[in-house]
């Protein structure tokens, strides 16, 4: 039931991200020039709008959960019925897919959670796994975040090439690791090739930094 | 200018060899990004709108829109060698292509893709170049209230009909429009929710949004990936060419999904996916022997492919002849438009029938050239499969953030990719759609233009919106499609359920995921 639980999270941030909204709109000085509504109208229907569809979410969550726990007892029952733990992993995967409605790129994108979820039902039994390779990433990933950050604040304080070559040799050092001379090859080049595309073919002007080029 | 006079003045014009250069640069790099996990054709286009900056804007569009049916092309590919669709549309190919595969049919079944990607393309552009004028002239008579209750459709369809929550797809429409509202209101002056950042005075620049939505959230996907997962591929052998048996099935699947593809591209926001689904339905249910479904049939192959290459033309018709976007690729182009100084719409067609007819008339020959190269192309671009996706990653980001700061040689719009690539992450952990978010996005600053000055026209008066017989029934459509999804939603169509399941059990066999 893990889904329902963060798509009450996710309503309840969307309904604080829209009161912000809309008390900033609140403030914004009333100027009817021409038009009847000026200016604070429109952005008010739209923070409305996030609203009630935040609200719209709560409601879809309860009946999902409704939905779903009526279907793991039918799950449950019919596995126990024919002593099969397949036919509990079968089903599982139904509820899994009728409570996904429709949309097959949801599956698709969305496989981590549809895995996950008839995972942990196959051993029903059994206390809920959990997942250490979802973890991981997580860590990998906010990590680059604050490379990406580093690569920012020094790309025009450093220049472009130089930013770019040691933000490129740093990434692949990690995710490329053990060939160094690739590494090197590929981050000096892609910066080279694109600084000379944008500079010059382009005529964008890419800041040098440091570098006297 | 009549429809036929219209696509022979076009052919001209997409016939000179700087515009053949392009449309073929186009379907190639399109073809070469369906080859990528991950990078789908919103972001590929918005990727190298930047190298565009240069061109004239007919070269540049036919290139942006070669990319994008070329991606579609391409994404069978890598559904049938690798058991992972290239981009989201290709997911039903895979159930039937990646099957034929093992049995050793793997270059036949590439075939039958190209073959009927190509017959639907040419349905579609067909079909595209005689649809859309006609509707142009209609909606040249259509004021702001028209305007209003069409974008209204425009997004209730989006969000109700992709992702599988109404909830999550009219959070992401709100939040697009919220977004839109950013920078300075035109009719008044005032600066709102700038936070005070001077360069968002001139409110979020779409194709930040765009590459940090898609380009830089794809890479969180990409890592994930990298740390855990292999790819089997199947090698490319047996008789290059379909046999008689397979081509007569494959026929009337092709006809049957260029037909479906179309309308649901031309309805707006029902995208590719959709259109795969509905055709690969279609034909299970037509089909003499269903069971042959998901264990190697080639009609289920053939119509889905077709369906998501016809979706792509019907996407343009209201791209061209309303300007409001068919989908999320059709939004990025959309965003192209406005960024050479055009305004996509019934206009269009009067003030730049070069450009409209050249476009059309290039994908007659983009398609022709997809067929021509597709096949050689397999065996050399699949080799783009064995680049390390840990260089990919890395690349990717680069050229991202060169894009990006290339819009307006301004280092604020890269922290700005990065937090939309950290919102699109969110998005991806929570099951959030996005394309509705691009849809509120590019189409709420007219959606807000419109609605007030329908009401200054009115006098303040609201029942302005009603008494439009148009506006009525756009908006009744409007509230139609919402219902709609809400019913669908409690009660599901037993053959989608079973079709979900099928695809579940697919992704279970397989295991890799």
């Amino acid at each position: 039931m893990k889904s329902v639980k963060s798509d009450a999270w996710l309503a309840i941030v969307v309904i604080v991200g829209a009161a912000i909204y809309l008390y900033m709109d609140m403030h914004l000085p009333e100027v009817r020039l021409s038009d009847p509504l000026g200016p604070k109208a429109f952005p008010a229907l739209v923070g409305v709008g996030l609203i009630s569809s935040a609200l719209l979410l709560l409601l879809e969550g309860h009946n999902k959960a409704r939905h779903l726990a009526n279907a793991h007892r039918a799950a449950n029952e019919k596995g126990d019925a024919n002593g099969d733990p397949h036919a509990v992993a079968h089903t599982a995967a139904a509820v899994a897919t009728t409570t996904n409605v429709a949309s097959p790129a949801a599956v698709q994108s969305d496989n981590g959670t549809t895995s996950r979820l008839v995972s942990s039902d196959t051993e029903v039994q059994g206390p809920a796994q959990t997942q250490p390779r979802s973890r991981h990433p997580r860590y990998v990933l906010i990590l680059m975040v604050l490379w990406t950050i580093a690569y920012y604040y020094f790309f025009d304080r450093a220049g472009y090439l130089l930013a770019t070559s040691v933000f490129l040799l740093g990434l692949l050092s990690y995710f490329n690791r053990k060939r160094v001379k690739t590494n090197v090859a590929v981050a000096l080049g892609v910066a080279v090739v694109l600084d000379m595309l944008f500079s010059h073919l382009l005529s964008v002007p890419m800041p040098t930094g440091i570098l006297p080029f | 200018m009549d429809s036929l006079q219209g696509i022979l003045h076009g052919l001209a014009i997409a016939a000179t060899p700087m515009h053949l250069l392009y449309t073929l640069v186009g379907v190639f790099i399109g073809t070469m990004i369906s080859h990528l996990p991950g990078i789908g054709p919103s972001a590929g286009i918005a990727l190298l709108i930047p190298v565009t900056f240069g061109m004239d804007p007919t070269s540049a569009l036919m290139m942006l829109t070669g990319i994008y049916y070329g991606c579609m092309y391409g994404g069978a590919v890598t559904a049938i060698l690798l058991n992972t669709p290239g981009d989201a549309a290709a997911v039903m190919t895979v159930l039937d292509g990646y099957p034929l595969a093992r049995k050793g049919r793997a270059a036949a079944t590439l075939a039958i893709a190209a073959v009927s990607s190509f017959i639907a393309g040419m349905i579609g552009v067909t079909a595209l170049s005689f649809v859309a004028a006609p509707l142009a002239t209609v909606a040249l008579h259509f004021g702001p209230t028209e305007y209003f209750a069409l974008i209204c459709f425009a997004l209730s369809t989006v969000s109700a009909l992709t992702g599988n929550s109404l909830a999550k797809g009219m959070i992401a429409v709100f939040m697009g429009l919220g977004l839109a509202t950013v920078g300075i209101d035109l009719q008044s002056g005032v600066p709102r929710f700038t936070l005070g950042f001077t360069q968002l005075l001139d409110r979020v620049n779409f194709l930040v949004v765009v590459v940090g939505l898609f380009a830089i959230a794809e890479v969180s996907r990409m890592v994930e990936g990298t740390l855990g997962g292999t790819l089997h591929t199947v090698r490319v052998e047996g008789k290059l060419w379909f046999t008689r048996e397979e081509w007569r099935r494959a026929r009337p699947a092709i006809l049957r999904g260029s037909s479906v593809g179309f309308l649901c591209g031309a309805a707006p926001g029902l995208g590719g996916t959709l259109a795969a689904m509905l055709s690969y339905v279609l034909e299970k249910k037509l089909s003499k022997h269903p069971e042959e479904f998901g264990h190697g049939a080639i009609e289920g192959v053939a119509a889905p492919e077709a369906a998501t290459n016809a979706d792509t033309c019907g996407a343009f018709v209201h791209l061209l002849a309303l300007g409001v976007p068919g989908s999320g690729a059709t939004a990025v182009i959309m965003g192209a438009f406005i960024m050479y100084g055009l305004q996509p719409g019934p206009m269009l067609f009067h003030s730049n029938p070069d450009l409209v007819w050249g476009l059309i008339a290039s994908m007659y020959v983009g398609n022709l050239m997809l067929l021509v190269l597709n096949l050689p192309l397999v065996g050399i671009l699949s080799r783009i499969l064995y680049v390390p996706p840990g260089i990919l990653l890395c690349v990717i980001l680069a050229i991202a953030s060169i894009g990006v700061f290339s819009f307006n040689s301004d280092t604020f719009d890269l922290y700005l990719a990065l937090g939309f690539g950290v919102l699109g992450y969110a998005f991806r952990r929570f099951d959030i759609p996005k394309a509705p978010l691009l849809f509120g996005l590019i189409l709420g600053h007219t959606l807000e233009q419109s609605f007030r000055q329908a009401l200054t026209i009115s006098n303040g008066d609201p029942t302005v919106f009603v008494r439009s017989p148009i506006a009525a029934g756009l908006l009744a459509c409007a509230a139609i499609s919402v219902g709609a999804s809400i019913w669908s939603r409690r009660k599901p169509p037993k053959v989608m359920q079973q079709t979900d399941e099928q695809l579940a059990e697919h992704q279970l066999a397989n295991g890799r995921h």
